[in-house]
C-alpha cells in the first residue's frame, strides 16, 4: 500500500510534467510563428543613418555617367534682364517733307522705297502764289517711306513725303515696374528678332521720363545700327539687358550647382572621391555663377551631370515613396 | 452510422468502386479548371480609383480630386477603409472592402458614387477604376522593340516600309519617322493599336497595361513671342484647333425616291492639316497655325518609361482577371501574341519576357514528380510490409483518388492550387487511416484463414473485413477528427496570414476528409473484391526482424518506466531549448529563377534622368554571361496599378538556364552578390534584390512595413511633421527600437508660381487668364483628336520643348492684356501700351521643395513614423512607447495618433492563438476522452505531441534549415499523426484488457499487434516524402522543410511512442481503468 501511494505521487508529477511540456511545445510553435512574421520584415529595412557628404565613383563609371569636371577659376558674370519690345523708326532722323508753298504738284520724281540723298529733288510743285514751279528737295539722305502725293494733287499742309534715315533704328522696350529700377541708360543690350534670326548689340540710349498709365510701363530706347536694313520698324524683338557685369575671382558653371539639405552646393573632386561643398553664391547668369565663399580657385568641381553625384550621395536615403 | 456505411460499402462493393471511379473522373475534370498559380493571391477585396489631372500639384490633387472621391466613397456598404495618395498630377484612392464583399458589387457601388463625384472634379479629370485584377495579376509581359535599334545592320530598302537608307523608318502607313522620340512613339503606337486591342479579347485578361515609348501626340507648339506680336493668346490657338476639327452628321435628304445620307467631315487626319488651320486674320492676311507654331509628333510628358538591354522599348503587361487560372490565361495570351507577332510592321518585334506559365509549370512539375515518386515508394513499402501487392495497390490508390476529390472541394471553396495549398498536402497523413484499416483486414483475414485452414468463402471474407473495420474504426474516426482539429487554429488567421494559410488548412482538411471517407468505403470494398485467394500474413522477414529488435527494448522500457520517460522528457526539454537556435524565415522563398532588382534614386530625380541612369545599370547587368536579357520599368505604367515614382525602376533580370552558365555550379545568391557589386559602381542608385513575384508579394504584405507604425493624422503638414519628429525622438530613446524613421514626404522640387492678385487686377486680368497660360504652356492643353483609321491621337498645345526648361522664358511668358482698358491714349506720350504683360509681373516664380506625395487614410492626412523592434518583445515596447509619447508629445488640437503596424497583426494573431490553441487542445483532449473513456489514458496519448516535436527540431538543426511556416505545418501534421498512433496503440491494449487478458500481457501483446501498423504509419509517409526532401526542382524550397520535419519527426516520434506509451500505460496501471469500468 505504501509503495503504491509513493508510486501515485510520482505518477502525478510525471503526468503534470508531460502536460506542461506538451503545452510549452505548442505554445512555442505558436509564438514562433508570430516572431517569424516580425523577423522577416526586418530584412527590408535599411538602417537610417545620417547622410554622408561624399561618395566614391570610379573613373570609368563617372565617364559612363557623363560626369565632367573643370577647375574653378575667375570669370565674367553678367546679370541680365529680358525685355520685349518693337523696332520703331528713329524719330530723330525722320523727315516729313512738306510743300513750302501750297500749289499743284506737277511732277513726282521719287517713289516709295527709293533711296534719296540730301538735295535730291523729290517733286516739283507749282506755287499758287507765283505760279512758278519749284523743287521740293530731300532734307536728308534716306529712304522714301511714304509718298502721299501724285501729279495733280494740291499740295497743302500735309506732308508729301516721309523720308527716314534707317541706317539706325530705335528699339523700344517696355520695361515693366519690377525691372524699372534695374534699367538705366548706357547698359548693354543684346537685341534678338523673335525667331532668333537677327542679333544686334547696342546700348540703352535713354529711359523715357514718362510711364504709360494703364500698364505702368516705361520705354527704354535703344538706338540700333541697321546697316543692312534687316531691322524693320514694327518687328517684335527681345532684348537681353546686361544690368551688371563683373569680373569675379571664382566662378562656376551654373549647371554645377545643386541644392542639398537646403544648402547650395557644388561637388569637389579629389581623385575618385566627390565631396559635397556648400558655397555662397553671388551674381549669376544662365551660364556662370559667382562663388563668394566655399570654393578656392583651381579646385576641381563637377561641371556637368552634377545631379548624378547628388543622387549618389543621397541614395542611402532613397526609398520608394510608397 | 459508420458501421452501416461499412456494411453498405461491403454489400454494394462494386457500386462503391464504380462511384469512386466516377468521383475520381470528376476530380480529374476539376483539376483542369482548377486555378493554378505559384503562390496564393493575398490581395484583399479592393477597388482602385485612379485620376489623372496633369496640371495639378500634389496639394491641389488632394484638394480637388482625392478629397471629393474619398467623400463620395464614404459609407458604401462593406467598405472597410479608404486610403489614398496624391501625387503630382495623379490621385489614387484605394477602397478596401471586407473580404466577403463581391468584387463586382463593390465596383458597381464605387462606380455609382463616382458618377456623383464627377461633378465636383476639375475639368478633364476623369476618375477610372483599376483593372479587375490583383497585385499578382501581372502574368505575362512582353517588350515591343525594333529588331535592329536605330536601323543598325538592318537591310534598308528605299521606299519600302522598314528602315530607310538615311536611317529613318518608314511605317506601313506611309509616315517617315526620324529621331529617337518618333521611333519610340511608333513602338507605343504598335503596342496601343495593334497588340493591345487583340490581347484584350483573350478570355481571362482583365486589362493590358503599357509603359514606355511615347504615346503618340500631335503637338502644336506656339512661340510665345510670335503670339504676342500677333496679339494672340494660347487660348486662341486652342479654340482655333477645336473649331476646325469637327465632324457632324446632317441626317439624310430624299431625292428621286432615294435617300442620301449627308456627311460633313471636317476632321483633321494629318499633322499637315493641323498646320493649315487658320488661327486668325490680320489685315485680311490669314495667320496659319504653321506660321505661329511648330506642328508635329511630340514628346509625351510621360510618367513612365521602359528599357531593355540599354535600349528604349515598350513593355506590355497582361493583367489576369481576379480568380482566373493563371496558367491557362498566360498560355492563351502567349498563343495570341505569337499570332500577332506575324502581322507586326517590318523589323518590329514583340518578345515575351515573362510568362507565368513557365514558372507554374516548373513548380507544378516538381510537385507532380515528387508525388509520383513518393507514391511509387509508398506502394513498394506497403508491399514489403503487407506482403500483399493487391492490398498495397488499394492503399496507394487512396492517395490519387483523395487528391482528386480534394480538387473538387477546392473548386467549390474557390481555392487555387499553389505551392502553399498543394505543398502542404501530406499524403502520409492521407493514407494513414487506409493503412490501418488494410492492415487490420489482412491481419483478420490471414488469421481466419489460418483458423479455418482454407481459403475463405465470400461470406466469410465479408464478415472478416467487416469485423476488422468495426474493430479499428473507432480510433480512426477519432484520430482523423484529432488531426483535423490540429489544423483548425490555422483557420482563425485573418488578413494576409489568413489568405495564405486558410486555403492551405482547408485543402489539408478536405484531403483528410476525402481520405477518411475512402478508407471506410472504398478501401474495404476493394479489399472485399480483390483480396481473394490465400492471404498470408505478410509479416515476413522484415517484421520478424523489427519485432526481434523491438522486444528487448520494450522489456527494458517496461522495467524502467520512469527512466525511459525521463529520457523522453529530457529530449523534449532539449528540443525546446534547441528550438531557440533555429533560424527563422516567414515562408521559404520560392526560387523563381529570375531576379527582380529595384533601383531607387532620390525623390527629386526626373524620369529622363532616372531612365538615363537605368540604361547604364542595364548595360552593366547584361554584361553578365548568366543573364539572358534584362528589362526594366521606370515610373508609373499607364494603368497605374502600382504607382511608382519616377525615381524608382523595377529591373527584371532574366537568367539563362543554369546549364548555360560559365560555371553551372555558381549559386544564384553568389551571382546576385557579384551583380550587386557591379551595379553599385553605377552612381546614383540604391538597389534591392528580390524576384518578380516575390517583389509584388512583399509589396502586398508590407503595407506599412515596420513592426510598429505610429500614424499621425492631421491637417497641416508642418504641424504633422513636427509631431512625427517628436514621436521619432521618443521612439529612438526607447530601448529595443531600431530603424526609426519618418515617412519621406517632401523632397520634390517645385517651381512655385505665386500669383500677385493686386497686380493681376491692375492689368485688368483674371487669375484664370494667368493660370491658363501657365497650364497650357507647361503642361499642355488637349485640343481635340486626330483620327487615323481606328487609331486616335491627341492634339496638344504646349510650349516648345526647348523653351520649357528655361526659367527666364517661363518668367517672361506673355499674358495677353484685354483690348480696351478704358484708358485714353495720351497723345502727348510717344508710345502705345504693350499688348501683353510678362508672367513675372503678375506672379513670382520660386524654386522650392514641397510634398512629393500626400498620403491619406480614412479621409485624413497621414504621416507615419515607423520603427522595428529588436531584442525585446513588441508588446512591452509598444506599451512603453505609448506611455512615453503620451507624456512627452503634445498633439495639436484636432490631431490624432494611431498605433498600428505589424505589431497589431501579430498581437491580434497571437491573442487569437492564445485562445484558439488551448481550445483546440481541449477539444482534442475531449475527443481522446470520448474515445478512451479515461482521463488518464487520454493524457497519456496526449503526451505524444511533445514527443512529435523532438525529432523535427533536431532534424532541422542538423540540416541547418530555418524554422518557417512550412516547417510549422510539418509540426502540426506530426502532432496529428503522433496522437493517432498513440490512440491506436492504447485502443489495442484496452481491447485485449477487455477480452480479459491480464494487464501485463495485454500491454505487450497489444503493442506487438500494432507494431506493423505503427511502422507502416511511420515508414510510409517518411519514404513518401523522401523525393520531396531531396528535390531540387522549382518550388522544392517551399516543400522541403515540411518533408524534412515530417521524416525526422515521425521516426523519432514513433520510436518514442512505441516505448513510452506501453511503459507509462503499464506504470500507471491504466488497465485498471478499463477493468474498473467493466466492474461498474
Amino acid at each position: 500500500m505504501v509503495r503504491r501511494s509513493k508510486d501515485s505521487v510520482n505518477r502525478k508529477y510525471i503526468t503534470l510534467a508531460i502536460l506542461a511540456l506538451g503545452g510549452a511545445g505548442y505554445w512555442l510553435i505558436a509564438q514562433h510563428h508570430a516572431q517569424t512574421v516580425a523577423t522577416s520584415q526586418d530584412k527590408d529595412e535599411a538602417e537610417t543613418k545620417s547622410q554622408p557628404d561624399s561618395t566614391v565613383i570610379g573613373q570609368e563609371a563617372a565617364q559612363a555617367a557623363g560626369i565632367k569636371v573643370e577647375p574653378a577659376g575667375s570669370g565674367t558674370v553678367s546679370e541680365t534682364v529680358t525685355l520685349s519690345g518693337r523696332i520703331t523708326l528713329n524719330q530723330n532722323t525722320l523727315a516729313l517733307v512738306k510743300a513750302r508753298f501750297p500749289g499743284i504738284v506737277r511732277e513726282v520724281r521719287k517713289g516709295q522705297g527709293e533711296l534719296v540723298d540730301v538735295g535730291d529733288v523729290l517733286a516739283m510743285v507749282e506755287s499758287n502764289d507765283s505760279l512758278q514751279p519749284y523743287a521740293v528737295k530731300s532734307p536728308i539722305t534716306g529712304v522714301v517711306l511714304a509718298r502721299n502725293t501724285n501729279i495733280g494733287d494740291v499740295a497743302g499742309e500735309s506732308p508729301l513725303f516721309t523720308i527716314a534715315d534707317i541706317s539706325d533704328v530705335w528699339a523700344e522696350f517696355h520695361v515693366f515696374p519690377r525691372d524699372i529700377d534695374k534699367i538705366a541708360g548706357g547698359q548693354k543690350v543684346r537685341v534678338t528678332s523673335f525667331e532668333g534670326g537677327h542679333v544686334g548689340a547696342a546700348t540703352i540710349s535713354l529711359v523715357l521720363p514718362v510711364a504709360e498709365s494703364s500698364s505702368q510701363t516705361v520705354i527704354a530706347r535703344v538706338t540700333l545700327p541697321n546697316p543692312d536694313g534687316m531691322w524693320r520698324a514694327g518687328m517684335t524683338v527681345r532684348g537681353d539687358v546686361v544690368i551688371r557685369e563683373k569680373q569675379v575671382p571664382v566662378a562656376v558653371r551654373t549647371s554645377a550647382i545643386q541644392t542639398m539639405e537646403g544648402k547650395t552646393v557644388v561637388f569637389v573632386q579629389d581623385g575618385d572621391r566627390f565631396a559635397m561643398r556648400p558655397i555662397k553664391t553671388g551674381t549669376s547668369d544662365g551660364q556662370w555663377t559667382e562663388v563668394r565663399e566655399g570654393l578656392k580657385p583651381g579646385e576641381t568641381y563637377v561641371s556637368d551631370n552634377s545631379f548624378i553625384i547628388k543622387a549618389d550621395i543621397g541614395k542611402a536615403g532613397a526609398e520608394e515613396g510608397e | 452510422m459508420i458501421q452501416r456505411t461499412l456494411g453498405f460499402s461491403l454489400h454494394h462493393r462494386y457500386l462503391v468502386a464504380l462511384l469512386t471511379a466516377a468521383v475520381a473522373a470528376f476530380g480529374l475534370y476539376s483539376l483542369k479548371s482548377l486555378p493554378i498559380d505559384a503562390v496564393p493571391d493575398i490581395t484583399n477585396v479592393q477597388v482602385q480609383i485612379n485620376t489623372t489631372a496633369p496640371a495639378l500639384s500634389p496639394t491641389e490633387i488632394e484638394k480637388q480630386v482625392t478629397f471629393p472621391v474619398e467623400t463620395a466613397l464614404a459609407g458604401i456598404p462593406g467598405l472597410e477603409n479608404t486610403r489614398s495618395i496624391s501625387r503630382n498630377g495623379f490621385s489614387q484612392v484605394t477602397a478596401v472592402f471586407r473580404d466577403d464583399v463581391d468584387i463586382y458589387f463593390a465596383r458597381a457601388q464605387v462606380n455609382e458614387r463616382l458618377a456623383e463625384a464627377k461633378e465636383s472634379l476639375p475639368a478633364g479629370a476623369e476618375p477610372r477604376m483599376g483593372a479587375i485584377s490583383t497585385g499578382l495579376g501581372e502574368i505575362y509581359m512582353w517588350t515591343v522593340h525594333y529588331g535592329h535599334p536605330q536601323g543598325e545592320g538592318a537591310e534598308a530598302r528605299d521606299g519600302e516600309p522598314g528602315w530607310q537608307p538615311d536611317g529613318s523608318y518608314l511605317t506601313p502607313e506611309g509616315e517617315r519617322l526620324h529621331g529617337d522620340v518618333e521611333l519610340a512613339s511608333y513602338l507605343r503606337t504598335v503596342q496601343d493599336w495593334i497588340i493591345r486591342p487583340q490581347l484584350k479579347g483573350v478570355a481571362g485578361v482583365a486589362g493590358v497595361d503599357a509603359i514606355g515609348g511615347y504615346k503618340r501626340e500631335y503637338h502644336v507648339q506656339p512661340y510665345p513671342q510670335t503670339l504676342v506680336a500677333l496679339g494672340l493668346s494660347f487660348k486662341d490657338v486652342v479654340e482655333a484647333l477645336e473649331n476646325n476639327n469637327k465632324s457632324l452628321g446632317a441626317g439624310y435628304i430624299e431625292k428621286s425616291g432615294e435617300s442620301y445620307v449627308v456627311r460633313a467631315d471636317g476632321r483633321i487626319g494629318t499633322p499637315e492639316a493641323i498646320g493649315d488651320i487658320v488661327v486668325s486674320t490680320r489685315g485680311g492676311v490669314p495667320v496659319y497655325m504653321r506660321d505661329i507654331a511648330e506642328v508635329g509628333i511630340g514628346k509625351e510628358l510621360r510618367t513612365g518609361s521602359a528599357s531593355e538591354n540599354g535600349q528604349e522599348v515598350v513593355v506590355g503587361t497582361a493583367l489576369m482577371l481576379i480568380g482566373a487560372n493563371s496558367r491557362t490565361v498566360s498560355e492563351s495570351v502567349d498563343a495570341k501574341l505569337k499570332e500577332i507577332v506575324k502581322s507586326l510592321p517590318p523589323d518590329i518585334e514583340a518578345k515575351t519576357v515573362l510568362n507565368r506559365t513557365t514558372l507554374v509549370n516548373r513548380t507544378i512539375g516538381t510537385v507532380e514528380k515528387n508525388l509520383t515518386e513518393g507514391a511509387l515508394l509508398v506502394i513498394a513499402v506497403l508491399f514489403l510490409v503487407l506482403g500483399n501487392i493487391r492490398a498495397a495497390m488499394i492503399t496507394a490508390l487512396v492517395i490519387p483518388i483523395s487528391m482528386l476529390m480534394t480538387f473538387i472541394g477546392m473548386i467549390k471553396f474557390g481555392i487555387s492550387g499553389n505551392l502553399m495549398s498543394l505543398g502542404a498536402l501530406d499524403f502520409g497523413l492521407i493514407v494513414d487511416g487506409a493503412i490501418i484499416i488494410t492492415e487490420n483486414c489482412l491481419h483478420r483475414l490471414s488469421h481466419a484463414q489460418a483458423h479455418y485452414g482454407r481459403v475463405l468463402s465470400l461470406k466469410e471474407r465479408l464478415h472478416e473485413v467487416m469485423a476488422a473495420g468495426t474493430e479499428i474504426v473507432k480510433p480512426i474516426v477519432f484520430g482523423q477528427a484529432i488531426i483535423i482539429m490540429v489544423y483548425v487554429p490555422m483557420l482563425t488567421f485573418t488578413g494576409v496570414e489568413g489568405k495564405m494559410f486558410e486555403p492551405m488548412a482547408i485543402t489539408v482538411i478536405l484531403a483528410l476528409v476525402a481520405a477518411f471517407v475512402l478508407s471506410i468505403t472504398f478501401v474495404p470494398a476493394m479489399i472485399a473484391i480483390f483480396v481473394t485467394g490465400r492471404v498470408k500474413e505478410g509479416e515476413g522477414a522484415l517484421m520478424d526482424k523489427s519485432k526481434q529488435l523491438y522486444l528487448p527494448w520494450l522489456e527494458r522500457a517496461l522495467a524502467r518506466p520512469l527512466f525511459t520517460s525521463g529520457i523522453a522528457a529530457g529530449l523534449v526539454v532539449l528540443a525546446i531549448a534547441a528550438f531557440g537556435f533555429l533560424g527563422r524565415e516567414f515562408i521559404p522563398t520560392l526560387d523563381e529563377k529570375d531576379i527582380a532588382m529595384q533601383a531607387l534614386r532620390i525623390p527629386s530625380t526626373s524620369l529622363t534622368q532616372s531612365q538615363a541612369i537605368q540604361f547604364e545599370v542595364e548595360k552593366v547587368v547584361s554584361q553578365f554571361k548568366q543573364v539572358a536579357f534584362v528589362f526594366s520599368k521606370t515610373g508609373t505604367a499607364e494603368m497605374a496599378a502600382d504607382p511608382m515614382p519616377a525615381n524608382a525602376s523595377d529591373t527584371f533580370i532574366i537568367l539563362k538556364p543554369h546549364e548555360e552558365w560559365p560555371d553551372a555550379k555558381l549559386p544564384k545568391s553568389e551571382l546576385i552578390k557579384q551583380m550587386e557589386e557591379e551595379v553599385h559602381k553605377v552612381p546614383g542608385s540604391n538597389y534591392e534584390f528580390t524576384q518578380p513575384i516575390q517583389m509584388r508579394f512583399n509589396e502586398l504584405i508590407a503595407g506599412v512595413r515596420g513592426d510598429v507604425a505610429v500614424k499621425v493624422y492631421g491637417d497641416d503638414f508642418a504641424a504633422m511633421g513636427k509631431t512625427a519628429g517628436a514621436i521619432m525622438q521618443v521612439l529612438r530613446n526607447i530601448p529595443g527600437s531600431a530603424d526609426v524613421k519618418v515617412e519621406q514626404t517632401s523632397g520634390l522640387p517645385f517651381l512655385e508660381i505665386r500669383l500677385d492678385r493686386p497686380a493681376i487686377a491692375r492689368y485688368g486680368l483674371n487669375v484664370n487668364d494667368v493660370l491658363d497660360v501657365v497650364a497650357i504652356a507647361v503642361g499642355g492643353r488637349e485640343s481635340g483628336l486626330v483620327f487615323q483609321g481606328d487609331r486616335r491621337f491627341d492634339i496638344l498645345v504646349r510650349l516648345p520643348v526647348g523653351l520649357r526648361g528655361d526659367l527666364s522664358v517661363m518668367e517672361n511668358l506673355p499674358i495677353l492684356l484685354p483690348e480696351d482698358m478704358g484708358v485714353e491714349e495720351n497723345p502727348a506720350l510717344p508710345h502705345s501700351r504693350p499688348r501683353y504683360v510678362p508672367l513675372k509681373e503678375v506672379a513670382s516664380l520660386q524654386l522650392t521643395e514641397g510634398p512629393n506625395q500626400i498620403s491619406r487614410e480614412n479621409g485624413k492626412r497621414r504621416m507615419v513614423v515607423q520603427a522595428n523592434v529588436r531584442g525585446r518583445d513588441i508588446g512591452s515596447f509598444v506599451a512603453e512607447a505609448q506611455a512615453a509619447t503620451d507624456a512627452k508629445v503634445k498633439l495639436p488640437a484636432g490631431y490624432s495618433l494611431e498605433w498600428g503596424g505589424q505589431f497589431k497583426n501579430l498581437k491580434e494573431a497571437s491573442d487569437r492563438l492564445m485562445v484558439v490553441v488551448p481550445a483546440c487542445f481541449f477539444f482534442i483532449f475531449l475527443l481522446l476522452f470520448a474515445a478512451l473513456d479515461s482521463i488518464r489514458q487520454a493524457l497519456l496519448v496526449f503526451s505524444g505531441i511533445p514527443l512529435a516535436v523532438v525529432g523535427g527540431v533536431f532534424t532541422l538543426l542538423v540540416i541547418g534549415m530555418p524554422f518557417s511556416i512550412s516547417a510549422g505545418v510539418g509540426f502540426i501534421a506530426l502532432s496529428g499523426i503522433s496522437v493517432l498512433n498513440g490512440l491506436v496503440m492504447v485502443n489495442s491494449i484496452n481491447q485485449l484488457v477487455q477480452e480479459g487478458v491480464p494487464a501485463d500481457q495485454a500491454v505487450r501483446q497489444g503493442t506487438l499487434n500494432r507494431l506493423r501498423a505503427m511502422i507502416m504509419a511511420t515508414v510510409v509517409p517518411s519514404l513518401g516524402y523522401v523525393p520531396m526532401a531531396l528535390s531540387h526542382g522549382a518550388g522544392a524550397e517551399v516543400q522541403k522543410p515540411l518533408a524534412i520535419v515530417v521524416i525526422g519527426g515521425l521516426i523519432a516520434a514513433t520510436i518514442l511512442t512505441l516505448l513510452i506509451i506501453p511503459a507509462l500505460y503499464h506504470f500507471f496501471s491504466l488497465a485498471d481503468e478499463v477493468t474498473n469500468k467493466e466492474e461498474l
